[in-house]
């Protein structure tokens, strides 16, 4: 009996707290990504040192913040617009995609109840690769990344729609009619791009590999707040989200009003996703990978999960986009495909080690 | 206190539970029957989990459906038969989602109740295991556990003992027992005749979904109530130790020894 009031004991004195875990491993994660993103600042066609980049970066942020003393290092100006109007948007851009991709990933696999779910599962990056390629071959006047983020909600909401039956969405049925839909978008997009010109293909093409070139701080002005809105709402259903991982039936009777909750959760995810990938193209695997090795790390607790999952998706894409503008000397690679080079093997991987025996 | 008036259940368009009422008040009471005959659909519609067609299912005298699920969850907890958790969640992190209805959202759960239950219920030991690693029984144990974390007046409980050994079955009976002595209700589908005559205050036999009887235990399990339910012939006597009554099955055939 003392044997076993010992083990007792232990098995509660190690485990850290929840609200430690969750600060011990966001402030780590935040830390790697600051520095990433200074880094990151200094890569790219034109070699700026790492002293310049911290000076520029330093002297930039006691422009803004009062409270930073020190600087006056003073890079040259040529240097200072590299860095501040080409490179940094850019990278706060990629780190917010990441963000965003990141923490809708770990939503969509709880919410599906599948380590492989992928947060465009339900037709959004289609529905956006519909919007943006229609803009682009027909020269619609509205903006790409205004259509994408309509066509990626419009696809999703479709979804749901058709998923959807007396009040209520069966997931399975949420899976099927999701590849249902992104195959019929599919064949739309390709068709525009058949009967599109030279130029409107390439464009389009460019568009679908997902890519981060020409990133400005309008873009990031747009993408910020619905990103990070879309990220309090679902912190706001973590704990319900581990819940509804028990089943429907179950997540009731321990108080969580299912119907609701995946309202709510497939909503705000599609948001929170359709903003990325309207800004940014399809770029493919962060949303897959990122939370399922965060999983391996920090285990299957939403209020742990959703936020490092998103931090490690920032950096995930700063460091993949940094390596898609340096690889290939001064011509640039859609990152995109950086990530998927990156992601398939990992994917692989853990399809071998990990979860066959689970599927 | 919960009850079910008058309720009728249809799965997938076809008629499992006709015109059923039942109660349970400070009082373990046990659903028993044949496969199929109802049992686990009467334990979810009265969870609010299975949605009656007609009648009404009350908890406390309120209606179930006017109840927020989270306030249907302080009020009765649920334990399913068995649990499917798709990703490796601790012993621990399992039994503690009981705190889910009690527990403020961004709140911390500053009670003991987790721990209590762990104990009580004796899956403290394996508390940091993968719920995917414990053995079936075990894994019933835990479930108990979360529901008595729940920290509810009323306990469903559906095959509480289907996956334990005959020891731990006993253990498990006799701990709902004692919360029931305490003061809380407990209704519980019960596969085994004897451990239900054994431990429960009244019986509700089900049969092709419908209540063909309930009562206590003596008048419930008669020759001819189980005879006719289950379609095969019994004996019904009282077992020497515990005095309960005991159903022993004989067969269709001469298997009479």
């Amino acid at each position: 009996m003392a044997g076993y009031e010992r083990t007792a004991e232990a098995s509660f004195g190690t485990g850290r707290s929840l609200r430690a875990t969750v600060v011990f491993w966001c402030s780590v994660l935040s830390f790697v990504l600051l520095v990433s993103v200074a880094l990151a600042s200094g890569i790219g066609a034109v070699d700026i040192g790492y002293s310049t980049v911290v000076a520029v970066l330093v002297d930039a942020a006691r422009r803004w913040l009062p409270f930073v003393s020190g600087g006056g290092f003073g890079g040259s100006e040529a240097h200072e617009t590299i860095i501040l109007n080409v490179r940094l948007p850019r990278i706060v851009v990629g780190a917010t995609v990441g963000f965003a991709l990141g923490a809708a990933g770990a939503v969509m696999q709880g919410f599906f109840r599948n380590p492989m779910a992928d947060p465009t599962i339900i037709g959004i990056s289609s529905g956006a690769a519909v919007g943006a390629v229609a803009v682009i071959v027909y020269s619609l006047s509205v903006s790409v990344q205004f259509a994408a983020f309509v066509g990626a909600l419009a696809a999703a909401g479709l979804v749901y729609g058709l998923a959807t039956k007396n009040g209520r969405t069966g997931v399975a049925t949420l899976l099927l009619a999701g590849i249902a839909v992104q195959m019929f978008l599919g064949a739309i997009v390709s068709y525009m791009m058949h009967v599109s010109d030279d130029e409107g293909l390439r464009s389009a093409v460019y568009w679908l590999m997902g890519n981060l070139l020409y990133k400005s701080w309008s873009d990031v002005a747009a993408v910020v707040p619905p990103v990070l809105l879309g990220f309090g709402v679902l912190l706001f259903f973590a704990r319900d989200l581990n819940i509804l991982l028990l089943g429907e039936r179950e997540a009731r009777t321990l108080g969580v009003n299912p119907g609701r909750t995946k309202m709510v959760l497939l909503a705000v995810s599609s948001i929170v996703t359709a903003a990325a990938v309207a800004v940014a193209g399809v770029i493919g695997f962060v949303g897959l990978i990122v939370p399922h090795a965060m999983r391996l790390v920090v285990g299957p607790d939403h209020r742990v999960l959703i936020p490092t999952s998103a931090l490690a998706g920032a950096v995930f894409l700063v460091w993949a986009d940094a390596v898609a503008r340096s690889v290939m000397g001064g011509a640039e690679m859609p990152v995109g495909i950086v990530t998927a080079l990156v992601g398939v093997p990992f994917f692989l991987y853990l399809l071998r080690t990990r979860e066959v025996h689970e599927l | 206190m919960i009850s079910v008036e008058d309720i009728d259940v249809s799965l997938a368009g076809e008629k499992v539970l006709e015109d059923v009422t039942a109660r349970a008040t400070d009082e373990f009471v046990g659903v028993v029957g044949p496969n199929g005959a109802g049992k686990t659909t009467l334990i979810r519609a009265a969870s609010g989990a299975a949605e009656p067609e007609d009648g009404v299912v009350r908890v406390d005298g309120d209606e179930i459906s006017s109840l927020s699920s989270r306030e249907t969850a302080r009020r009765v907890a649920t334990m399913p038969q068995n649990t499917d958790v798709s990703f490796e969640f601790s012993v621990e992190e399992v039994v503690r989602m009981g705190r889910h209805p009690h527990v403020p959202r961004f709140g911390t759960d500053r009670t003991d109740k987790v721990r209590e239950a762990m104990e009580r219920v004796d899956v403290a030991c394996f508390a940091d295991r993968s719920i995917h690693e414990v053995s079936g029984g075990e894994r019933q144990r835990v479930l108990l556990a979360r529901c008595l974390a729940q920290d509810a007046d009323t306990l469903l409980l559906d095959e509480p003992t289907a996956s334990l050994d005959i020891g731990r079955a006993v253990e498990t009976l006799s701990l709902v027992r004692s919360l029931v002595d305490e003061g809380r209700t407990a209704v519980a589908a019960i596969h085994d005749l004897n451990l239900a005559a054994r431990f429960c205050d009244e019986l509700v036999l089900v049969g092709d979904g419908s209540v063909v009887s309930n009562g206590v235990p003596s008048e419930v399990l008669t020759q001819e109530n189980v005879e006719r339910v289950f379609g095969t012939s019994v004996h019904v006597g009282r077992d020497e130790v515990t005095d309960a009554v005991r159903v022993t099955a004989l067969g269709n055939g001469d298997t009479v020894r």
